[in-house]
């Protein structure tokens, strides 16, 4: 039996345990589609407005409490100058994306435009604060303004929860709670 | 009495390094949405970490050898190579979330915006990697971080009740209005935070370029055992401290401005001035360690030299690598995405990634051809191979975890 | 697979051999490979044998094949993947070189004279020597 002789090719052990090298398997963006499809499943449009709710309540507190400290001289000016710049950030992050929300129906639509001028009020409150740290207007004055927002918002918060609360109960099949709020 | 300073020295760095911007933002957003309703899953974090680093510290006293190496050796460049991605890519993405973190701490300083401080902070840690006494560095950081003590003293200044906190804790509850999924994935999120990997990469690449020996073992493990877990108690303050002011004014925390929140409201601006140094020192401090250990996996992997105790032109692949890896960051922070957010996402993947670090730990610290007589002994091998078992729950639950709750909106 | 760091030449039934027995999967391949100062050159990505083809048995009596070489550079892509590489661009670290097997390979050589190092002298003339305080020890 020849023998094909392959020059000074020396037998080395990858050669001699040799695997066939296998493709990758691509079972990882199987399963990234079916994240994907659940990602960009159900949220309805109450569940859009609670978050953005609860995200522009989270700032607008942030901004009195920052206020306070700013009032009270125990925080930085800079810290506060930082602070009030992040919750403008989520006010109008919260904003947009109730903004760009579909109202399915009348009640949506009347609640969509109570969140967004909520949150208007809010992101209002907190740049009046932004400015008068800057010095423009009273830091004072702008604290009844906060204190006004937050309080929609709250409002808002537990009417929002409750309309989620009843479209889970109606998707469920169960008669809705005898109203909340 | 310079061996109880060299003693105190050890400890004090191991508290304050053992807060890093994971455990400053996962304990501050869980203390401002579920008290101290996780604050178990921190005690399960710092025990589990003080197992595996003390068993990889002794691993590599007793066998000359880096954790990576090992993973290479027993693994093979198959599943070693899988290891090393994984490790490292995660490596990357903490990295980034430091600097990140070192920057927004810089703003809460000054008010610059933190794009502005990117590039300075990632400067500041590879000139610390290229040329500084680490040594002197790394002890300045740690001993700074230890003012995030102010945590702790913040939550006695603001007289909350003990009972009802000591309630949270001790009798967990997903609160209403969070849905159970979201909680179990803060959970994993927490684990995550205080078991980081890169810690075990940093402690025991460490170890080997400082040629410890079975001598050494006693006083790391010292270090290890009071350190951590008063780094952990400082994780919790933390989390008491969001639980106290931001839970019942509805602030659930997304920026940094947040976690300091509580102390200025408790201690005016002397607390708030060293809440904010210690962030600086703790995140600047894990910067560094990120950024060693992402460069220690791939030389380790690769059997390149390295060692932050060789002169670069003697090292240079591994400083070229940790150069890359201080671009990329920089790069993905360039973007505009948020650092928070980088955060959360790390300590996600932190918890996926620990059984790749941890399997291989365990078993290197079993085999005889390594350790000789200083293998395991039962009860470590019980405590080790139940928490074997709590990393790979915690692994396996964390993707999705993440999907369903949407990163836990 | 057994393997042997001296020659010798079996004669009819197998004695035990001279030195110590090793597996080359086990105990050789991917240690770290450390030069005279310590310095590590790479890993043991592949092991280049003599004496034996391909495919071929081993007829009892006949010469044991020897390690004439440790094998690096695209050789671990391959051992990974699958495949071969062209016998050019294989690096060698012939075994002769080898001074010590413990859990690293210790050369008897400085890493400078060795083709291994190559990538790694590269980087350091090129890149890393050339940004200031990349000669300097660290302080």
């Amino acid at each position: 039996m020849s023998q094909v002789r392959r020059g000074d090719e020396h037998l080395t052990m990858s050669r001699a345990t040799e695997r066939r090298g296998g493709a990758l398997r691509v079972a990882a963006s199987a399963s990234l589609a079916l994240a994907a499809a659940l990602l960009a499943g159900c949220s309805s449009p109450t569940d859009t407005f609670e978050s953005a709710v609860g995200q522009g309540l989270a700032a607008v507190e942030t901004a009195r409490l920052v206020v306070e400290q700013e009032l009270d001289d125990r925080t930085f000016t800079t810290t506060a100058v930082a602070t009030l710049g992040d919750a403008r950030r989520e006010l109008v992050d919260a904003s947009t994306s109730v903004a760009e929300t579909d109202a399915p129906s009348q009640t949506d639509a009347a609640l969509r435009a109570e969140v967004l001028d909520a949150l208007d009020a809010g992101l209002d409150a907190v740049n009046g604060a932004r400015d008068a740290i800057g010095g423009v207007g009273s830091l004072e004055a702008v604290v009844p303004k906060l204190e006004a927002a937050a309080d929609d918002l709250d409002a808002l918060e537990r009417a929002t929860a409750g309309a989620a609360a009843d479209m889970l109960a109606d998707t469920m099949g169960d008669a809705p709670d005898g109203g909340t709020g | 009495m310079k061996k109880l300073f060299a003693v105190a020295l050890g400890i004090l760095t191991a508290i304050g390094g053992f807060v890093d911007i994971g455990d400053l933002v996962t304990n501050a957003v869980v203390g401002s949405r579920f008290g101290l309703g996780l604050a178990w899953v921190v005690l399960v974090g710092v025990v589990g970490i003080c197992v595996y680093a003390q068993m990889s510290g002794r691993v590599a006293a007793v066998s000359g050898r880096a954790t990576f190496e090992i993973i290479r050796e027993r693994l093979g460049p198959r599943a070693g190579l899988a290891n090393l991605a994984a490790s490292f890519l995660i490596n990357l993405l903490t990295v980034t979330a430091e600097i990140g973190g070192v920057a927004l701490a810089l703003q809460l300083a000054t008010s610059v915006d933190p794009m502005w401080w990117i590039p300075v902070a990632a400067f500041g840690v590879w000139i610390v990697v290229w040329r500084a006494k680490f040594e002197l560095l790394e002890n300045v950081t740690g001993l700074l971080g230890l003012t995030l003590i102010v945590f702790a003293v913040a939550l006695f200044l603001l007289a909350p009740d003990w009972g009802s906190l000591a309630g949270q804790a001790l009798q967990p509850s997903v609160p209403d209005g969070e849905p159970v999924a979201t909680y179990w994935f803060y959970a994993v999120a927490l684990f995550g935070a205080a078991m980081t990997p890169y810690e075990v990469f940093f402690f025991s690449s460490g170890a080997v370029e400082e040629k410890w020996t079975v001598k050494d073992i006693g006083k790391s493990r010292l270090n290890v055992l009071v350190g951590f877990p008063l780094g952990g108690l400082l994780s919790i303050a933390i989390a008491g401290c969001a639980a106290v002011v931001l839970l019942p004014a509805a602030i659930e925390v997304t920026s940094l401005s947040q976690v300091v929140l509580p102390v200025a409201e408790a201690g005016g601006k002397i607390a708030l001035a060293f809440a904010i140094v210690g962030i600086l020192a703790a995140t600047f401090g894990a910067a560094l360690e990120t950024t060693l250990s992402s460069g220690y996996t791939l030389a380790q992997y690769f059997g390149w030299s390295w060692g932050k105790f060789r002169k670069p032109a003697k090292a240079a692949r591994f400083h070229l690598a940790m150069i890359i890896g201080i671009l990329i960051a920089v790069g993905i922070l360039a973007t505009g995405v948020d650092p928070i957010l980088v955060t959360e996402y790390s300590v996600v993947f932190s918890a996926v990634a620990l059984p790749l670090t941890y399997l291989p730990i365990l078993i290197i610290a079993n085999d005889r051809e390594y350790m000789g007589d200083h293998v395991n002994g039962r009860v470590m091998n019980a405590v080790a191979q139940v928490y074997l078992v709590i990393i790979l729950a915690a692994a396996l639950a964390a993707i999705p975890l993440l999907i369903v709750t949407g990163a836990g909106a | 697979m057994n393997d042997e760091p001296t020659t010798t030449g079996a004669t009819g039934t197998p004695r035990h051999p001279a030195g110590r027995v090793l597996d080359a999967h086990l105990h050789v391949l991917d240690r770290q490979v450390l030069d005279r100062d310590d310095v590590p050159v790479t890993t043991v990505d592949d092991l280049e044998f003599d004496g034996i083809e391909l495919g071929s048995r081993i007829e009892p009596g006949s010469p044991a094949p020897t390690v004439t070489a440790i094998l690096t550079g695209p050789q671990l892509v391959m051992r990974i993947f699958g495949g071969h590489s062209p016998t050019a661009r294989i690096i060698r670290v012939p075994w002769h070189l080898v001074a010590e097997v413990g859990t690293v390979i210790r050369l008897g050589v400085g890493a400078d004279s060795l083709d291994a190092a190559w990538v790694e002298r590269w980087v350091s003339r090129h890149i890393i020597g050339r940004i200031p305080g990349g000669r300097h020890d660290p302080e």
